[in-house]
Parts: C-alpha cells; structure tokens; sequence
C-alpha cells in the first residue's frame, strides 16, 4: 500500500470514527440512564446538520461557531423529548416499556425525516458545507488540514466528556444512576430529571456530530436511522456502558469503512454490521462488557 | 445418619478478584433438615447460586445423587430434582398463581414431564399443592395481586411442583410475623416429613435452630463450623463470628 | 371453564366468505386485500416471539426478504411454485435458526437492537451480492396474472397463522414462551430449556413470513432490497402488533387491518407527509395504548363476551 494512501485513509477513518463515537456516546449515555434506546437519535443529527447547513447558506456564519449557538437548543431539544415522550412511559412493565419505547423514539424519527424532507424540496438532497483551509505537506504526505482541525474539535470534545463525567457532580449522578438506578434514587439523585438532562446532553452530542457530518461530508433527511443503527452497533460492540469501549468501537468502525470502502466501495457501509455480528458471535457482551 | 443426598466438596468461587466461597465443603443427609447461617455477605446465597447452576464453581464439585452437577444448566439441574426459592420472591407477575405453578410441574418436574399426563390429573395436582400450601383460593388470581404472605407460600408451591428430591429456600421465613413464621415452619416440616430434603438459608435463629437437624456455619466465604444445632449455638467460633458481626 | 371461542368462529364465517370475494371485486381490491393478509400474516407472526415471549424482534422482516429472494432465485432456476414456495420457506427456517443462537444470547433492549442490525447487514448482504440478488437492480421473474391465485394463497396463510399463534398459545410451549417474557431466570430455573425453546419460537415465527415472501415475488413479479428491507417496513409489523395488542391472539390482525386500511386512506388521499402521518400514529400508540386496541375499554368487555379476554400487557 502506498504510503500517502495508508495515511489518508488512516485519517479519515480516525476522524470518521471519531464522530461516530461522539454521536454513540450520546446514545450510550442515554440508554444508560433511561434504559431507552432512542431510535430518533440520528434524527436530531440531520436537523443540527440541516439548520448549521442553512444558516451557513444564508447568512455565511461559520459552521464551527454555529455548532457553540445550537448546542443550547440541541439541549432543550433533547430535554423536552424525554419530557414529553419518554416520561410517561416510565411505569410500564419492562417488556411493555422496551417495546413502547421503540414505537415512540421510532415514530419520531419518522416524523422528523418526513417533515425534514417536507421542508428541504427542490433544492439538492444532500447537503454539505465547503470549507477551504490550505493542504499542509510534510514529506511525501498530504494533510488536509480541515481533518487535522476538525479532529482537534472532536477529540477535545471527547476528552471535555470524559472529564464531566469524572469530575462533576452532575457527571457523576449520570454514571451513578447508569450503573444502579434504584441505589442512586436512595442516595438522593433526582433520577426522573437525570433522565432528562442525558438526553439533553446526548442530544447536543448527536447535534454536535451533525455539524461534523454536514462540514466533513453531507447531511440529507434520510441519513437519520441508518446512522443511528450505526451508533447502535457500536454501542453493543464496545459493550454498553463502556466509555472506552465506544471509542474503540467507532474507530475499529470508521478505520474499517475508510479501508474496505476505498478499495471495494460497495462494501464499505457493510463493515459496521458484519463486525457487529461476528462479535456478537465472539464476545456477547461486546470489546469491553461487564 | 443417613447417607448424604448432596456433596458440596472444595466448592470455591471469585467474583472478578473477590473471594465469594473458598474450600467449602460439607454433607447434607438424605431426608433431613439442613440450616446453613451465617453474617450478611458470608457466602449463603452464592453457593445456592452454585447448587441450582446459575454459576459455576472456580474450584469443587456439587455432588448430588452420585453425580457432580456443578456447571450443568439451571433447568437440567431442575429437572434432576433440586428445586428453590428466592431471597426476593420471583413470581411470574403477570400469571395467574395457577400457571405459575403449572411452568414448573410441565418443564420442571424430575425426570422430565411424563409423555401423557391427563389434564385433569394436573389441573388436580396443581390444586392439591396450593391447598397444601394454604394458597387454594388465590389459584385464579395474577400473582402480582398477592401480599407478600401470598407470594412466599406461592413460591414454596412452584417449588414442589417439580416433585424435589432437594429444597433450597433462600430466607424463606425472614419478613414473617411471629404467627405466620410459625405457620410456614409447620408448612416447611409437612415438606419434610413427606420425604424432602430441605437446605435453607435463614436468619431468623429461632427458625433455623427449630427446624434444622444439622447447621452449617459460613463466614466470609468459609465454612467455620457445623453441626446439630444445639452444638453449634455454643460454639465460640460461631459466637465471635456473630458477635463480631454486630459489634 | 372457558367459553365457547365464539370469535373464532366468527373468524371462521369471515374466512367462509372471504374466498368469494374474487368474483364480487376487481384486481386492484383484490391486490389491497392481498397486501392486508400480508400485513397480517407478518404482525401475528411476529407476535409469537415478541408479543407471546417478550423480545421485540425488530428483525422480523429479515424472514419476509430470505423468503422472497430465495423463491425469486429458485423461481428463476425452473422451480415450480409449490416447490419453490416449499424451499423458500425452509431456508427462512434456517436462517432462523442459525441467528437463534448469536442472537439469544443477547436479552431485553440489546437484542432488539442487534435484529434491527441485521436488517441493515441483510439489506447490505443483498445490495452487494448482484450475483446471486441482482443487486441493488432487483430481482425479476417471469410475470403473469397470479392476482386471484395469490389472494387465495394468502388468505390461507391468514388462516394457517392464526392457527399456529392458537395451538402455541394451548400447548406447554405457549406456557414457556410467557415465562420467558415474565422472568427468563426463573424459567429457566424451573426446568424451561429457554436456549431451546427461544430457537423454536423464533423458528415458527419464520415459517409464515417466509412463505408470505416467496408469494409476494410471485405475485408483483419484481422485489429490490429497498422493498423488502426498508427500515420502515421492517418496523410496521411491530407497531401493527402492538397497536392491535400485542401478546393476545386476535391483536395483531385487528392493529395490522387499522393501519394497513388507515394507510391506504392516507395515501389515496394526501399528497404530502405520509410519513408524518405514520409517524403521529406510532407515536400515539406507544404514548396511549401500551395495550392495544383489544385492551381499551369497550373492545375488551365485547372480547370477553365472546370468550377471549385479553390479558393486561
């Protein structure tokens, strides 16, 4: 293989991944918490991805700066869907919540898309933000200085997480009503607003991942489901839960379909799915599973 | 004595570096009555874990009726004729009492489900152990209705239905008022006189001390004394191992 | 004790009836009611595993694709209907039970999860294999009018499935598959051979949809992955099962008939945002009706009337 070649595939399945771990981590943390899995997740990715695309267009605000705007309203987002949906199902028979809880998330996506594809007629499906920045050289090797920033970004946010999580009283109620809900209500964590902050929190994650999407590729309001059942997959293959296991499994993730795609392009969107079988069939509980 | 029914030998079992069991052995005789006691997190439900197959033992046999059983699966163990309760009771909620006992007697029952078993003869079978139980009148009612007497006597009732040769009741009696406790004592005694054994897991000292024949002591994961109960009650390592406990 | 099933045989007369319909109507009601047995056939089938026995298989649909690519490929290798609809079914069979396996091991949401996946693998698989699938161009086989046979084949799958979901929820493995669904441990514990049976549940509710999806290539002569493995068909028997009822006999077909009937309204007369349409009902029913139709009020009461109680979810 050729070196310039290994190198840019390298960074872009890094940097693919690494906003597929940014997005899977607000999923992860929010199944965590609420025990929901939020199949309109991908969907609050498109529309980020949508309105940062529109506003860029309109009014040339950079797509960067507008990520720091949205990300209030991605929260609030965020916070009134579990309000309004999650919430009252919270009493219902495990089996009964799982299963409502699929129809609800699900039936949100399908609105979003729908309304989203409502709105965005005529003009071209999938949208994306040109940014120029210069190429950097180093020897023989293209950097494409746009990906070295943007993964700058992604990797500063994932740390930011990482660090609200150990060290904040708010990150730390999160993880505690992730690993023991009923432990956590008795040690005086108000669970039914926890619940509703990590969605908001998620939500930000998904919407801040859409920006990404929209600058690094597109945006269009089909891509909703099928990145969520990306993210699902690499939740389950890093095991739930798991703070490294997300990271690890976006990047075995983005790796895989940055090389597979370039060399088989039909088969890159596969990998995600055949990786989640085969270690599902290996390690059930996933890479980093309790 | 008689011969023992069950083997526990060298049973030891880690939990990701913590020590749950180490070297436990001990006998339980055929018929009779066992009580195993012991301080919260001495190893008592873990080990009925072991017995009934949900774990498998690091180190050890379960030997029962001749045969090492430990890491066989839940149901085959079931099938082979140990039986149990829970600590928190588990009752199928959202089925009738009824059902909940007609799981265990056509998956459940020893040997396996005989091929053709009339429906009016379990349907009167079921009844019979319900009644046996004093849960006759609730058969038709979803056992998440039930008070909390309702769901212990619901459970000792599924377990009979897999016709044991082994009960293991896990804190059966914790939680009783003084009269239902001596109500269930008399239950777990008709169990036994009918040819059941019985390991039970209990803290309520009168309980245990009333119906065992022998006692197995644990603590932090060892077996530090058995015995017939009234030796066991003067034993000084028992008695450090509980005064140490609750000082 | 029980009461005579006098729905069921209400269900009897209708199905009496319904094989008149083909000289009282033409092709295209015949094609809508075709289309509904379909829908119903899928939802009732996929209630055994996530009604009956509590796992939300959200790949149900997987079984409707091998089955309609397998007849397409048999069809087109010279294969007779019957033998070819025969095949079709026993490879939907296999492939139920090969996944039984990985896929049991996993429980609650993290199963739900893992089929959903496999949707999108199976799409892929069919997408990228143009060999043997025709790829991302479809598959086709030689037409011709099957409008009347293949409604009559449907109904009996209607019929056939019915029967299954009935005798399942009768016999001892009915029983274990509520077991399941109310605690697996203790199932297990009391002697359910849960690996076992799960495989079977989930086998048995492949025998339908596999079948139903050989017919369908059959009948409209053209299927593309699109078709059979859209995300939003692969969730529709899911929301008809649990809008009827899910886990109570007649739930699905009652949910299935709604909204495949509210669909057609829908798409004849609006122009735009079906989707949202959809979406709102979805919505609705995993807010409000956890239950079902069966178990809301009047329903339930005419239900136990004649004979059939719903359960509480």
């Amino acid at each position: 293989m050729d070196l310039t070649i290994g190198v840019q595939l390298a960074i872009n399945g890094i940097l693919l991944g690494g906003v597929y771990a940014l997005a899977a981590f607000g999923l992860s943390l929010i199944f965590g918490v609420s025990g929901v899995l939020n199949l309109a997740h991908g969907e609050f990715l498109m529309a980020a991805g949508l309105v940062v695309w529109w506003l860029w267009d309109k009014l040339g605000l950079n797509p960067f700066l507008l990520m720091a705007a949205v990300s209030p309203l991605a929260f609030a987002a965020g916070y009134l869907f579990e309000k309004t949906l999650i919430k009252p199902l919270a009493q219902r028979k495990e089996h009964v919540r799982l299963a409502s809880a699929v129809l609800v998330t699900l039936g949100a996506a399908l609105i979003m898309e729908d309304v989203a594809d409502y709105l965005s007629l005529g003009t071209q499906y999938e949208k994306s933000v040109d940014l120029f920045l210069p190429t950097l050289v180093l020897g023989k090797v293209y950097l494409p200085s746009l990906k070295l920033v943007m993964f700058g970004l992604v990797l500063a946010l994932i740390v930011a997480l990482f660090l609200f999580l150990k060290h904040t009283y708010l990150g730390l109620a999160v993880q505690a009503v992730t690993q023991n809900r009923r432990g956590a209500l008795l040690n005086g964590v108000n669970t039914q607003r926890i619940n509703a902050i990590a969605f908001g929190i998620g939500t930000v994650l998904a919407a801040t991942a859409g920006v990404f999407e929209v600058v690094h590729s597109y945006v269009s309001p089909n891509i909703g489901l099928p990145l969520t059942l990306k993210y699902l997959c690499i939740i389950v293959m890093g095991g739930l839960g798991s703070f490294l296991g997300v990271a690890l499994g976006g990047v075995i993730i983005g790796l895989g379909e940055s090389v597979v795609g370039f060399y088989q392009p039909a088969w890159g969107q596969t990998v995600a799915f055949l990786l989640l079988v085969a270690i599902l069939l290996i390690r059930p509980k996933g890479l980093f599973g309790r | 004595m008689s011969a023992p029914l069950m083997q526990v030998q060298d049973v030891t079992m880690d939990f990701s570096g913590l020590r749950a069991l180490s070297g436990v052995s001990f006998d339980v005789p055929e018929g009779r009555i066992t009580g195993i006691i012991g301080p919260n997190g001495a190893g008592k439900t873990t080990l009925f874990n072991i017995i009934a197959g949900r774990f498998r033992p690091g180190r050890g046999q379960v030997r029962f009726a001749g045969q090492d059983i430990a890491g066989l699966a839940p149901d085959a163990i079931c099938r082979l004729g140990i039986s149990r309760t829970y600590q928190t009771v588990r009752p199928f909620p959202g089925m009738t009492v009824l059902d909940n006992v007609r799981v265990a007697l056509l998956y459940g029952r020893r040997g396996g489900a005989p091929a053709k078993q009339r429906h009016a003869e379990t349907e009167r079978e079921m009844l019979e152990i319900l009644d046996f139980v004093h849960l006759g009148s609730a058969a038709q009612r979803r056992a998440e209705t039930l008070i909390p007497l309702e769901r212990k006597r619901l459970e000792v009732a599924r377990a009979l239905a897999t016709h044991p040769r082994l009960l293991l009741l896990d804190e059966l009696i914790a939680g009783l008022t003084p009269t239902e406790t001596l109500e269930m004592m008399e239950t777990l005694r008709a169990i036994n006189r009918r040819g059941i054994t019985v390991l039970l897991i209990e803290h309520v000292m009168k309980a245990v001390m009333g119906l065992s024949h022998q006692v197995v002591v644990l603590h932090h994961g060892e077996k530090i004394a058995a015995g017939d109960p009234a030796a066991i009650a003067q034993d000084p390592a028992v008695i450090q191992a509980y005064l140490g406990a609750h000082v | 004790m029980r009461r005579p099933h006098a729905l069921l045989l209400l269900l009897a007369g209708l199905l009496l009836l319904l094989p008149l319909a083909p000289s009282a109507t033409r092709n295209y009601q015949l094609q809508v009611l075709t289309f509904l047995f379909l829908n119903v056939v899928l939802a009732q089938s996929y209630d055994i595993v996530g009604g009956m026995m509590g796992y939300v298989n959200l790949g149900h649909i997987t079984f409707f694709a091998v089955g309609a690519y397998a007849f397409g490929i048999l069809f087109n290798l010279g294969l007779g209907l019957a033998l070819a609809l025969l095949l079709a079914t026993l490879l939907a069979i296999a492939f139920a039970a090969l996944i039984s396996y990985p896929f049991f091991r996993l429980r609650g949401a993290y199963f739900s999860l893992a089929a959903f996946g496999l949707v999108e693998l199976m799409e892929h698989l069919t997408t990228n294999l143009t060999g043997l699938t025709g790829g991302s161009n479809g598959l086709k086989i030689a037409p011709g009018n099957r409008v009347t046979a293949a409604y009559y084949l449907a109904l009996g799958c209607v019929a056939a499935v019915l029967a299954t979901s009935w005798l399942i929820e009768r016999t001892r493995l009915g029983l274990a598959l509520r077991a399941i669904r109310e605690d697996e441990e203790v199932a297990r514990d009391f002697g359910v051979p849960t690996g076992r049976v799960k495989a079977q549940a989930l086998m048995l509710s492949s025998i339908f949809p596999g079948l139903m999806g050989g017919l369908y290539t059959w009948t409209i002569n053209f299927i593309n992955p699109e078709q059979v493995y859209g995300l939003k068909i692969a969730l529709t028997p899911v929301a008809m099962a649990m809008l009827g009822g899910s886990g109570v006999l007649m739930g699905p077909v009652l949910g299935a008939t709604f909204l495949y009937l509210a669909q057609e309204l829908i798409w004849t007369q609006a122009s735009a945002l079906h989707g949202t349409m959809l979406g709102v009902v979805v919505v609705g029913v995993g807010l409000f009706m956890p239950g079902g139709l069966v178990r809301l009020g009047p329903v339930a009461r005419l239900l136990r009337r004649l004979g059939l109680p719903a359960e509480e979810p």
